[in-house]
């Protein structure tokens, strides 16, 4: 399966879905009761047909010339485990940053992506990198910016 | 005309006390740091400085606050340039020539090629201001909801053209963006759509959260691939921040020809520096004698957003100091420090204090030059950024990525948005899809949308409204020129081929 | 639901008097007390509370700092969330004005203002009704007379979102004029403030904003305002030109005003403490000459006025609201 039909297949699904909540939305109780409901409905359909379109064309160019320009499906698994993990502690650190507060949440963060790049050669490079940027960061926004960051639980600065 | 000058001559006697240049100059160099980290735009920048605009005084708030302004502008590009991560909107449309000389080892051209170009936009731009911005302003009023949307309309088609090759896959991009700035409260109706009864996307997704998604993000998780490369190499040579003859001989036509349009952009509330600056790179593509370049590093697809954007941040200026009225999210906070200290933006400003409305137009020439000057040595610096080894660098950029996000809207909620147009990055990047014209779709689909609806509100109905005025005529005829010019070039140019041939 | 109210009052009392409240109230504010403009920076909710903090801290009537934090979204529907997990804290404080009332009424939240614990009103703007200086309507009557020939013959818009502010001020005079069928007339809502600029341009025929909102333009004689919804003229800035609806024989008046809150269930000694600040505060000239420079009208209303206030404030929107069909 190509990336091409992929794409022609999610965009078919994307458009369905959104163009079927679209049509469900409440309608409004005053004013044009569906003026907010027509443009969505109408990209809902659009998209659909752009992804038909595109599975079609994808049908249809079994040459080979043509299929080196659809890049071929697959091409992610190689470095999808790295992604996967990276995404996952991404969430994670979502989950934590307002109970953990900035600067621990993301010393654990940083030092965990670093590490997942890194390995297990230079580690106290890990630590130091991570430990002074969620430090740096807190102190300019915090401090210097005036932007308030999610504070430590307990120590409370 | 003399009596602009003696107003203007008595902005500079203002503008060059040096409290006033001090403010200048920290407000220029605040705005430049902002600018660069991804996610704080000048907006934030100047919200910052809210606190501390008591003490200033109504002219040295509004020296400053213009100066972040401005400076963003500046500082919005380096990162887009040097790490394919845009600091602001304004910034995105560097990334598409910016980060491919960069790529190329060119980042010192590029760099010094945005400065030039922010520098010269933003004082041909402040020129206009001087002498124009009366007639500019009471020419935006004639923008209503019909103007709106087929202003919209024309930067779409212009987008979607841009892409002949994967026009399926352009347009799907689109679409998909147009989607998405669907989300939130309906004005119109008051009836949220597709928010997942999630209070925190009532107010719609902030599109630079997506566009920090799509290209931080997607960028870093691409980056694993190449940082256990062991023939990747990070630069380690860096040359001076200059660019070479033929570089200019490139850049100056698309400079001139993207500043007024940056600068009338601007000027319309509503529409901004993103929409300027894209539009002006499309707008250099259609032109381009190699329109296969753009993309690929071609120099003045890099100049020409950067000088739009710098002139719309002070067409921007227009609407509050002329009407009191934000045009945008910056100006919207500018004008409320400015009440704050008891200044009343409008028609009466540059009569009734104008020592503040001119000081303030003079220190945006004196701060231009400021930046240029700053911003040369401060890019040699920067530059050293690309010496950092990837794989240090790439988990600092995440970091970043989601301190500019919460920095945006102080939500969580928006951290699982960013991670998950992370993940569509990557799916955009595999698949091929050219980002461009959704992220153009996401920034003007809610404008064009309800403009659409509010303009049949107002005709009761009745089409003829989006052909009934001569602003409307002229931007039909805009767009169906520029859904068919790549093609017609295209034409002409096989044409003169098979001639020589 | 009535009576376990009145179970929980009685025993959040029993609490309140076993809790050694006087030994906490020693010395109170003794640290940072945090301020939420549940809206973005540059906005009236936001101005309005840092004003509060710099006149608070300056004339040393608060000792410790207050810095001002902004937490925006669903049309403050996001803090009011928020501020429920900060009950009995003594050290937070933010403000609200009417879509408060809204943002209950029509469902976007199940909290309502008495899931907060209101402090005192301050300030209020008024609603006004602005036309271009060279249009034909010269008093908000005859506004009401074309539009009960036709509902669609006037052109009006706002700034804010239907069934919000701009919307339902304008809805609060018409009924009070006796126009039936609210449903029926057209608002069209702009975004980002684009509202002033499209009445300047001849776009729309009637603007529905508030009275500080358009003060430029209407001393420069650009814009003219039709009547303003307040009780009686101001005593200074615009309103005191403008005739009110009042004025025009439309017995009805409606005030955009803005208090601050505490979380729930605040401790009786910060209540009390903030009750007193804010009686203080608003006597102050240092107060007095911001609300000047902002263009507020002062309208200081203590807890217990506040609080009965809110409460027939909430029936008008509600009436309002239901008659749209937006009343959840």
């Amino acid at each position: 399966m190509t990336w091409n039909m992929i794409t022609g297949l999610v965009a078919t699904l994307i458009g369905a879905a959104y163009g079927w909540s679209a049509w469900n939305l409440p309608r409004a109780t005053f004013g044009n009761p569906t003026g907010h409901i027509v443009y969505p409905a109408i990209l809902g359909a659009l998209m659909t047909l752009l992804g038909l379109a595109l599975v079609v064309k994808e049908l249809l160019s079994k040459s080979p010339s043509k299929a080196k320009n659809s890049p071929k499906f697959g091409a992610l698994t190689r470095h999808g485990k790295e992604i996967a993990i990276a995404i996952a502690a991404s969430l994670c650190y979502a989950l934590l940053f307002e109970p953990l507060g900035y600067v621990i949440a993301t010393i654990l963060y940083l030092g965990a992506v670093l590490f997942l790049v890194n390995g297990r050669v230079k580690v106290a490079r890990t630590v130091i990198v991570a430990v002074a940027f969620s430090v740096g960061v807190y102190v300019l926004f915090s401090v210097l910016l005036g932007i308030q960051l999610p504070r430590m639980p307990i120590l409370d600065i | 005309m003399n009596e602009v000058f003696s107003q203007l001559f008595l902005g500079f006697q203002v503008a060059l006390t040096p409290i006033n240049i001090m403010w200048t100059t920290l407000g220029g160099v605040l705005g430049t740091i902002i600018g660069m980290l991804p996610g704080l735009g000048p907006a934030t920048g100047v919200a910052v400085l809210l606190p501390l605009t008591f003490k200033m005084g109504p002219v040295g708030a509004m020296i400053t606050m213009a100066g972040v302004y401005y400076g963003a502008m500046f500082g919005g590009s380096r990162a887009s340039i040097l790490l394919n991560t845009p600091g602001d909107g304004a910034a995105i449309a560097t990334c598409f020539d910016g980060y491919p000389m960069t790529q190329k080892g060119r980042a010192e051209a590029a760099l010094a090629m945005s400065a030039v170009a922010s520098f010269i936009g933003g004082m041909i731009a402040n020129v206009a201001m001087v002498f124009v911005a009366v007639p500019v302003a009471k020419f935006s009023l004639k923008f209503g909801p019909a103007e709106y949307t087929l202003l919209m309309l024309f930067a779409l088609a212009a987008t979607a053209a841009m892409s002949k090759e994967k026009i399926l896959q352009g347009f799907i991009g689109m679409v998909f963006g147009l989607m998405i700035s669907t989300i939130g409260l309906d004005g119109l109706t008051g009836v949220n759509r597709f928010t997942f009864n999630i209070l925190e996307l009532m107010g719609g997704i902030d599109f630079l959260i997506i566009i920090i998604g799509i290209y931080a993000l997607g960028e870093v998780f691409k980056s694993f691939k190449s940082v256990h490369d062991p023939s990747y190499k990070m630069q380690t040579k860096f040359g001076k921040i200059t660019f070479t003859k033929e570089d200019w001989k490139r850049s100056w036509p698309a400079i001139l020809r993207s500043t007024p349009l940056g600068f009338f952009i601007g000027a319309l509330p509503g529409a901004g520096g993103t929409m300027a600056a894209l539009m002006a790179y499309n707008n250099e593509k259609n032109l381009s004698k190699h329109p296969e370049e753009f993309g690929k590093g071609a120099i003045e697809g890099l100049a020409a957003p950067e000088a739009a954007n710098n002139a719309s941040s002070v067409g921007a200026l227009i609407p509050m100091m002329t009407l009191g009225i934000p045009g945008s999210g910056t100006t919207a906070v500018m004008l409320g420090a400015l009440l704050m200290l008891g200044l009343q933006p409008g028609p009466l400003l540059f009569t009734k204090q104008p020592e503040v409305a001119w000081g303030m137009i003079a220190s945006m020439f004196i701060g231009n030059f400021i930046l240029l000057i700053v911003n040369m040595p401060m890019a040699s610096i920067l530059v050293r950024v690309l010496s950092v080894p990837a794989k240090v660098l790439y988990p600092l950029i995440l970091g970043l990525a989601f301190i500019g996000t919460y920095a945006i809207t102080n939500s969580v909620v928006d951290f699982f948005i960013l991670i998950a147009f992370g993940l569509i990055g990557i799916f955009l990047d595999k698949a091929k899809i050219p980002t461009a014209p959704l992220i153009l779709g996401g920034i003007v689909g809610s404008t064009m949308e309800t403009s659409f609806r509010q303009a049949l509100m107002l005709s009761d109905g009745s089409p003829k409204i989006f052909y009934g005025s001569t602003v409307t005529i002229v931007l039909i005829g805009l767009t169906i020129f520029s859904i068919a010019w790549p093609f017609v070039a295209g034409a002409i140019k096989s044409a003169k081929r098979a001639r020589k041939a | 639901m009535k009576r376990i109210t009145r179970i929980l009052t009685a025993a959040a009392l029993v609490a309140a008097v076993a809790t050694p409240a006087f030994a906490q109230a020693k010395g109170y504010p003794s640290r940072t007390v945090e301020c939420y403009a549940p809206g973005g920076a540059g906005g009236g909710w936001d101005l309005t509370i840092r004003t509060v903090s710099k006149t608070l801290t300056d004339t040393g009537l608060v000792k410790v700092a207050m810095p001002v934090e902004n937490k925006s979204g669903g049309g403050g529907a996001v803090f009011l969330t928020a501020l429920q997990s900060m009950k009995k804290k003594d050290n937070v404080l933010t403000v609200y004005s009417p879509p408060l009332l809204f943002i209950n009424i029509n469902g976007t939240t199940p909290f309502s203002y008495k899931n907060t614990t209101p402090l005192a009103r301050l300030i209020t703007d008024f609603g006004a009704f602005v036309v271009r200086k060279d249009s034909k309507y010269t008093s908000i009557s005859q506004v009401i007379e074309d539009l009960r020939k036709n509902p669609t013959s006037v052109k009006f818009g706002g700034n804010s979102a239907a069934g919000s502010m701009d919307h339902i001020q304008f809805l609060v005079v018409a009924k009070a004029a006796g126009l039936t069928g609210l449903k029926n007339i057209q608002f069209i809502s702009f975004q980002d403030n684009a509202g002033a600029a499209q009445l300047l341009g001849g776009h729309i025929d009637m603007l529905s904003t508030g009275l500080g909102d358009v003060r430029g333009l209407v001393e420069s004689g650009d814009l003219r305002v039709l009547a303003s919804t307040a009780p009686v003229r101001p005593s200074f800035g615009v309103g005191k030109d403008v005739p009110t609806v009042r004025e025009q024989g439309i017995p009805v008046d409606f005030l955009n005003w803005r208090g601050i809150f505490g979380p729930p269930e605040m401790p009786d000694y910060a209540v009390k403490f903030w009750r007193d600040a804010f009686a203080k505060m608003v006597k102050t000239p240092e107060w007095q000459k911001s609300c000047e420079t902002n263009g507020w009208v002062q309208n200081y209303a203590d807890q217990p006025e506040f609080l009965s206030f809110l409460e027939t404030q909430n029936k008008l929107a509600r009436e309002i609201l239901s008659e749209l069909g937006m009343a959840k």
